[in-house]
């Protein structure tokens, strides 16, 4: 296969998409191997499609967003009154997770799959820090869309922000950033993409310094 | 994303053979990113991806250390890919050989790009959500239905109103405006 072949019947695109058969896919392969132009084209499609299944993309307007959000968050931007805050997605899940808060933990991982018409009620695992004991178990679904983790943070870092990352067993991490530590007494709930942890396994949370193992079951 | 770009000359395997931090960052950088594509799609999962690919790196490496480079250096990617196959074809054989399942078993398939076997660092992915969200809504909605709700490519055509060829052009031009984007953000 020559570059302008590639190029011409879209052979990045068509592997992107999973629509070779076998032995289109090892010709074009001995291709891309050995051409700097289409290694980058396919190189920068497995970047976008990967970020794309990774949750990384913020949802066009009038689609739920929940992306590293967490339920202190939206509460926060409820209460602030922050500029047409009755549109955003935000709203049900902040009701969803003080619902949550009430009803108490449970020991599953919820699914919601529903559209955000009606509130939803979010059931979280609670992780505890590192220890001898077995490492709680986060059910992940064919159909999820989040995880949801529960954790209960020091007093000390009531109401002021924390920084939080999640890892594989393999040191990778899936997601990092820093959030709004909820009030004291509350726990702290983290919406995670179930996109970010689709493979299953180990994972560890770690809030400021201290670190929560957990497990990844794939329904 | 494009990666510098390194002539795979002479000089290139010379550094490589004498493990020039640099040129040995590149090289297992650019090749793996490759063979991760290659292998995830063959592999069932993220353990055998990763033990192929350093399987490869290991005899490529070996291989030029010992012959002291290869006649050819531009046909270096080809050497790459070509030790893949052997590796990918050694994997296949030694997975008949152990112990058949039940009969029934269904094994989990991590075929699927997941945190162990996507090309993406974790220090890119901020920049990949800026690049991703500022995309046009169409290509969006594209990357939304393929990638993320992973539907039927039939399913997609009737949705966006296109037959499968033209698809193909729409992806094109996702990935032209994700590049486009990426490369505005790059200092």
């Amino acid at each position: 296969m020559t570059h302008e072949q590639a190029v011409s019947t879209f052979a990045s695109e068509r592997y992107l998409l999973e629509e070779m058969t076998e032995p289109e896919r090892t010709v074009f392969e001995e291709h891309y191997f050995s051409c700097v132009e289409c290694a980058d084209d396919v190189r920068m499609g497995a970047v976008m499609s990967d970020g794309a299944r990774a949750g990384l993309m913020r949802q066009p307007e009038g689609r739920a967003t929940v992306t590293d959000m967490t339920a202190s968050d939206a509460w926060r931007r409820r209460e602030n009154g922050a500029a047409r805050w009755y549109q955003s997605a935000a709203v049900p899940w902040a009701v969803a997770a003080t619902l949550a808060i009430v009803a108490g933990y449970q020991s599953f991982v919820g699914t919601p799959t529903r559209p955000f018409r009606d509130p939803q009620a979010l059931v979280p695992v609670t992780l505890r820090p590192a220890s001898r004991g077995q490492a709680p178990k986060v059910v992940v679904g064919r159909n999820s869309t989040v995880a949801t983790l529960a954790v209960d943070l020091a007093p000390a870092v009531a109401g002021g922000s924390v920084s939080y990352s999640i890892r594989t067993a393999a040191g990778s991490t899936v997601a990092a950033g820093t959030i709004p530590a909820p009030q004291a007494g509350a726990p702290l709930l983290l919406l995670v993409p179930a996109a970010d942890m689709s493979l299953p396994g180990r994972y560890v949370l770690s809030v400021g310094d201290t670190e929560y193992p957990f497990e990844v079951v794939a329904q | 994303m494009p990666l510098e770009r390194f002539e795979f000359d002479l000089g290139y395997i010379e550094r490589l053979v004498a493990e020039d931090p640099e040129t040995e960052r590149h090289f297992t950088r650019y090749f793996g990113d490759l063979l991760t594509l290659k292998l995830r799609s063959r592999l069932r999962s993220a353990a055998l991806v990763d033990d192929a690919k350093q399987e490869t790196f290991v005899r490529v490496l070996a291989t030029l250390k010992r012959k002291g480079g290869i006649s050819s250096p531009q046909a270096l990617g080809a050497f790459v890919n070509s030790v893949c196959n052997n590796v990918l074809f050694e994997t296949y054989r030694s997975g008949s050989k152990v112990t058949p399942l039940e009969e029934g078993y269904d094994e989990p398939d991590e075929r699927r790009p997941g945190a162990e076997t996507t090309v993406l660092l974790g220090e890119e992915r901020e920049k990949v959500q800026q690049v991703l969200s500022g995309l046009p809504k169409k290509d969006q909605e594209l990357l939304r239905l393929l990638f993320i709700e992973e539907r039927d490519k039939d399913d997609v055509c009737r949705t966006m109103n296109v037959d499968r060829n033209y698809l193909r052009v729409l992806l094109h031009r996702a990935k032209g405006h994700f590049k486009d984007r990426w490369i505005e953000l790059t200092p």
